[in-house]
């Protein structure tokens, strides 16, 4: 880590080990699917620095399910490993858990990538494809930027960015979000192709 | 599998198992020459230049002396034979914690057993007491335990006083708590001029009192406006907060000296409590089976916990952003709290770098034994 900032797959897991730690010193234990840049970089997939984990689910019994709001004690947890390593508070947030409201791509928990962090601690880290996914869906959504940075270091192909095309209209299928989908579509080079969900 | 940057098995749990027992010994010499000028029997090495919490000092030297069972012993000897100047209330009032509450409740039943009084015999509820603590840390099996310590929790040999204390000298720096005690009663009013007479601040709050003595704010501001009206305390307001301050040059000439002869003052409460703390910490058993991330945090709960007391007591705390720096950043805290506790006044910086440079966590890490 380097000024309060995520910024390579050793950082990752300097921060999620010392969180299995606390969770299993207080007898708990959680199963946590995260995405975003820590899970890109965690999987060797990115160099983006970051300042967070994002979390898009709790897994129970195989099932994922909100993490909003995030349970007490992990949060209690995260506050710890806050204040040990100069984070801010945030640093584990649920931020992207919004994304289960509307489904997310098929087969995401059986491709997830699983790591264990002590008896506290599993994360379901997103695979690649699942990323393109979500880091599209984002790209068009909330704008280029850091989205648009992790999408081009996934290097997707054009059919891997037509399926995520097609699951991201599931999540809006306005005309509004069509455009701007064909204009990032463009910028990778993907000109034609069925868009519809 | 998780990779912290944390070694599982450590060098730092030496360090700390070093850093326990070496700050184990200075505490035990620091009550021995600080009970040595009080009335124990024992030879002090220095004249202690500041006026002494009698309360604050036994609740400290009650778990100090857990290393040294002769302390301990004539720790309740004294108490035996001085009784009548302690404050009961202000003994309860300086506890941190169950183990200070398991500890002065033993002192009390014992004392209540040799010196019958109803002060004494009003016993608090005690913590759980099914299953007995050893109170000496390098004790072996007890034969038989005392009654007055197995009712609070702990179990040791049958104390027998030693009958060697004597009265404290009232003419001693350190023994004018006591002094005030003789003048004005043991209570409140004795507890606030000694704050007042001892500060190096111009004027104090009731707050700031309170905290020095252990009282209520209520009982403190009842006090002052009592000495107040009596013109040995004089009262102001500022911004709507009143402010106290005592005569210094009329209470010396009562006490037969000159103001700048006046003993200086410490934090007592606030000190002693966060070195019983930091001794309390550093010698869990758990410590030896953690990883050192979570020893580091731990160090760090400690840390925070008695900041706000070392904050209060004029010591400010840097913590690094970085939990390999978490035990560096305690033992310059120990070191603080030493020098503060430890040094004139007058050559505070010099003497304490002298005394306490053993801890250092270079040296510390060294020390194999």
């Amino acid at each position: 880590m380097s000024n309060n900032s995520i910024d390579n797959y050793q950082a990752v897991d300097q921060l999620l080990g010392p969180l299995g730690e606390q969770l299993a010193a207080h007898g708990e234990s959680y199963t946590l699917a995260v995405v975003g840049g820590s899970a890109l970089l965690a999987l060797g997939l990115s160099s983006r620095p970051t300042r967070d984990v994002d979390i898009l689910a709790i897994v129970e019994n195989n099932e994922l399910v909100s993490a909003q709001p995030l349970p007490a004690p992990l949060l209690d947890a995260a506050h710890t490993v806050a204040r040990d390593f100069g984070l801010p508070a945030e640093w584990l947030n649920p931020g992207p858990t919004s994304l289960l409201d509307l489904g997310l791509p098929d087969g995401f928990y059986q491709r997830g990538q699983h790591r264990i962090y002590g008896p506290g601690l599993e994360i379901l880290f997103a695979s690649r494809i699942d990323q393109i996914h979500l880091k599209l869906y984002a790209t068009v959504d909330q704008g280029a930027g850091k989205h648009l940075k992790d999408l081009e270091a996934l290097q997707p192909t054009h059919p891997e960015l037509l399926g995520a095309a097609r699951w991201s209209r599931s999540h809006d299928p306005s005309e509004g979000y069509l455009d701007v989908l064909k204009r990032v579509l463009a910028h990778f080079g993907v000109h034609n192709g069925n868009l519809d969900p | 599998m998780s990779s912290s940057g944390f070694s599982p098995t450590s060098e730092s749990t030496m360090e700390i198992s070093t850093l326990s027992r070496r700050l184990s010994e200075q505490l035990v010499a620091f009550a021995w020459n600080e009970w040595a000028q009080m009335g124990v029997l024992a030879t002090p090495h220095r004249r202690s230049p500041w006026a002494q919490d009698p309360e604050a000092l036994i609740v400290f030297t009650l778990e100090v002396a857990r290393a040294d069972a002769r302390l301990f012993d004539e720790l309740l000897d004294w108490m035996l034979a001085n009784e009548s100047l302690l404050s009961v209330r202000r003994l309860r009032a300086m506890c941190i914690d169950e183990n200070d509450r398991a500890l002065v409740a033993a002192a009390l039943g014992w004392l209540a057993r040799q010196r019958p009084r109803a002060r004494l015999g009003d016993r608090e509820p005690t913590p759980d007491t099914t299953t007995l603590r050893p109170l000496f840390r390098s004790g072996g099996p007890v034969s038989k335990a005392d009654e007055d310590f197995a009712a609070a929790g702990w179990t040791r040999p049958p104390l027998t006083p030693s009958h060697k204390s004597s009265p404290p000298d009232p003419m001693a720096p350190i023994n004018l708590a006591f002094r005030l005690r003789q003048i004005l009663g043991v209570g409140v009013r004795a507890e606030a001029v000694r704050v007042l007479l001892t500060t190096d601040a111009p004027w104090v709050n009731a707050q700031t009192l309170a905290r020095s003595t252990g009282y209520a704010k209520r009982n403190v501001h009842d006090a002052l406006a009592g000495l107040s009206k009596a013109g040995v305390v004089s009262a102001f307001t500022v911004a709507g907060e009143q402010r106290y301050t005592a005569d210094r040059p009329a209470w010396a000439a009562l006490l037969g000296c000159s103001p700048d002869e006046l003993p200086s003052g410490r934090d007592w409460p606030q000190l002693l409590g966060a070195l019983r703390g930091i001794l309390r910490w550093s010698s869990r058993p758990e410590l030896a089976t953690m990883s050192d991330y979570l020893r580091a945090s731990s160090a760090r709960d400690l840390i925070e916990g008695i900041r706000p007391d070392l904050a209060f007591a004029g010591i400010p705390i840097d913590i690094s952003s970085s939990p390999e720096n978490t035990l560096s950043d305690l033992v310059e805290v120990v070191e603080s709290v030493l020098m503060t506790i430890n040094a004139d006044p007058h050559h505070k910086v010099a003497n304490a770098r002298q005394r306490f440079e053993e801890l250092e966590p270079a040296n510390l890490g060294s020390d194999t034994r």
